[in-house]
């Protein structure tokens, strides 16, 4: 969220100078460089993510498309000579691509979109930063392999995702979260340094991401990625899996229209349990079985709301129909099994079954129905079904707390439906049955993700002023059970944790000083800090917050008592 | 009177445990298979139809629901979804199940009652008539 920052800047105009401007056209070329209002403007319009009731973020002072490593370098240290700073953008997501700042350049990255090669034995990719993961799964499927693609769906940046933001989705039961995929990267520093790591660094090729020596993954990374707060990726290998299927699965049509030739050692099922400890039971069990290549729990109003949202409408009216997708179809998870083989299939669905009979689950198989699972199949593989969540209202947003195992993620999750049915009973939130947690477990282990997502209409008054609220409450939510709120992106949250959290702002301040003495990166999603405004909160709930930051924030001492 | 709370889950979890689910589902993929051909509609489009189903239809399946009780305890019943199992099993039974659903769906998307003849009883999925799909 950006909104708080970008309207302290509202009504100011900076504009870059002819002498600067002149120097990025020298850097990139005359026609990759515009200052134009309305192109400006189009990079600006950011709805997503994005508390500002305007829906637009600050607009760049110009935007700046190089092609290569070398015009990266170039653009940098012109910026850094001028004082400006830049912001990469290589596929953009909504307001986390988009400048802090009023003094920022844009960095399109979309003139660097080549896959550069696919090594099939030792199963990764070496990737400039405007392919998407959906051309990148293309790709890779015909040679018997296949790429992580996140939650926010298959026209995302594989690169931006392993290097500097995020990384959940559908497939990282199997295929891992994106920081972890990361095996070397090239990295333009602040100062236009090139920045070599792992294996490449010791021109050993691609394979490692790490040393030789110390990692430097932790301070690309973190948790969540410096979002070009430390620089600009150019180009990075990432680990590719292992695709049974074939070549090409031929599809036609789109999203809920999509038809798709379903590969022959592929199912998709629904599972149900009778109550959340024997579905947390059967979760751990089915992971460590390793059945899954896409494992996901949702909750069945969240599905209905986005495949049929106008029929959503009519079943929160009704009684019986709703405790039954709130009730007794509350603890499913949905799944897709691939294999190499009939009898690893064979295999797998009969672990699936005995797993089903121990917990008293009961397993919908839909590959059975063949019209369905057709439209289902990449919607799930290629996560393109992502941007239907869009449709109840227009926007969505969600509240997730950090990574952790699977229990404490249902923690996440029941408290997540608390707190939206008390939004959606004051009518600050669109009403999806409440139950609409987007969860995924990794690596087939006991670790999880959960995040609440919630549904407004931006048009509606009402819910542009439940956001803010929302989200304290959410964060003051998390801070209470010592969880991790959405912290990495926003400046205002950012402050009042960090104290709770090590004063983990003073070492990322140290790193970006370091590696940027010019203050060249635009960092306000990375370590920069602004005060919250807790006016708007109930007092209530401003009171919680003073207090739990009273109790768990460190002194220069260490941790409290 | 209301919903025992967990009923639903009950009759799914019996008709699981005896494959009713599994044999239903392929029904039910046949049965969408036959509404699309006799409707000309893409699966989008009959989604895009259940979405329009206005507020009436649902507060009456809504009332439906409420009243099922009875009928719903019956079908929880291990022995009776065993023998549901064994009935479908039975060619006929298939295919004047998928014959109804596909009937009733004709209807629901097109508001009009098929004739027999569109309505094509004879369409019972790929095992019923050992050679594909619906015939027409």
């Amino acid at each position: 969220m950006t909104g708080h920052q970008a309207r302290q800047v509202q009504g100011v105009n900076r504009v870059i100078t002819d002498e600067a401007y002149r120097e990025l056209e020298e850097a990139v070329g005359e026609e990759n460089v515009s200052r134009e209002p309305a192109v400006l403007d189009s990079y600006a319009w950011q709805p997503f993510a994005n508390d500002n009731p305007e829906r637009w973020v600050i607009r760049p002072v110009a935007v700046a498309m190089p092609g290569s490593t070398e015009e990266v370098q170039a653009l940098v240290k012109a910026l850094g000579r001028h004082g400006l700073k830049f912001k990469a953008f290589s596929t953009g997501w909504g307001a986390y691509s988009s400048p802090t700042s009023e003094d920022v350049v844009q960095v399109d990255l979309r003139r660097m979109d080549r896959i550069l090669e696919i090594d099939e034995k030792n199963m990764y990719v070496v990737l400039e930063p405007y392919v998407c993961g959906a051309q990148l799964q293309a790709e890779a499927m015909k040679v018997g392999l296949n790429t992580h693609i996140i939650g926010a769906g298959p026209s995302c940046s594989p690169l931006a995702s392993a290097t500097s933001a995020f990384g959940v989705g559908w497939d990282c039961v199997y295929m891992s979260y994106s920081g972890r995929n990361l095996l070397g990267a090239e990295w333009v520093l602040p100062d236009g340094e090139v920045l070599r790591l792992g294996t490449l660094g010791s021109d050993c090729g691609w394979f490692c991401g790490d040393g030789p020596g110390p990692s430097l993954r932790g301070i690309v990374r973190g948790s969540t990625g410096a979002l070009s707060g430390l620089g600009i990726f150019t180009k990075a290998a990432i680990k590719l899996y292992n695709w049974p299927g074939p070549p090409q699965v031929k599809t036609e049509g789109l999203l809920l229209d999509a038809q798709s030739e379903v590969p022959e050692n592929l199912r998709f099922c629904m599972c149900y349990w009778p109550d959340r400890k024997t579905q947390n039971e059967a979760i751990y069990k089915i992971n460590e079985s390793e059945l899954c290549y896409i494992f996901s729990r949702t909750g069945l109003g969240a599905t209905i709301s986005i495949a049929t949202p106008h029929l959503m409408k009519h079943l929160t009216k009704t009684s019986t129909l709703r405790s039954m997708i709130t009730g007794d179809l509350k603890y499913g998870c949905t799944l897709i099994m691939v294999a190499d083989s009939p009898a690893e299939m064979a295999y797998k669905e009969g672990v699936l079954k005995e797993i089903a009979k121990q917990y008293g689950g009961a397993i919908i198989n839909l590959t059975e129905a063949k019209p369905i699972i057709r439209m289902f199949l990449m919607n799930f593989l290629r996560a393109t079904a992502v941007p239907v969540v869009f449709r109840m209202g227009g926007q969505m947003f969600t509240a997730l707390d950090r990574n952790d195992t699977w229990d404490a993620q249902m923690d996440w999750a029941d408290m997540g439906e608390v707190v939206k049915q008390k939004w959606i009973d004051r009518g600050g939130i669109l009403d999806d049955m409440a139950n609409n947690p987007y969860m995924v477990t990794y690596e087939d282990n006991t670790w999880g993700h959960c995040e609440e997502i919630y549904q407004y209409d931006p048009r509606n008054p009402d819910h542009l002023a439940a956001l803010e609220p929302l989200f304290v409450e959410f964060s003051l939510e998390a801070v209470e059970r010592c969880m991790e709120p959405l912290s990495s992106t926003d400046a205002r949250l950012r402050k009042i944790i960090s104290p709770m959290m090590g004063h983990y702002t003073r070492w990322q301040k140290k790193i970006s000083g370091a590696l940027d003495k010019s203050r060249a990166a635009d960092t306000g999603m990375y370590c920069d800090e602004v005060d919250f405004d807790l006016s708007k909160v109930d007092p209530e709930i401003s009171q919680r917050f003073e207090k739990v930051i009273e109790r768990f924030s460190w002194t220069d001492d260490g941790p409290p008592e | 009177m209301a919903l025992k709370p967990g009923l639903v889950f009950e009759v799914m979890a019996s008709a699981y445990r005896h494959d009713v689910l599994d044999k239903y589902m392929s029904l039910s993929g046949d049965a969408l298979e036959g509404v699309m051909k006799d409707t000309g509609l893409q699966i989008g489009d009959l989604v895009n139809r259940l979405d329009e189903t206005q507020e009436r239809t649902v507060m009456r399946m809504d009332a439906l629901l409420a009243r099922s009780g009875t009928m719903l305890r019956l079908a929880a019943n291990d022995r009776m979804m065993a023998m549901v199992s064994r009935l479908m099993d039975l060619k006929a039974v298939r295919r004047v199940m998928i014959a109804a659903m596909r009937r009733s769906l004709v209807m629901a998307v097109t508001g009009r009652t098929p004739s027999l003849a569109e309505g094509d009883t004879s369409c019972a999925g790929p095992g019923a008539l050992g050679e594909g799909r619906c015939k027409r």
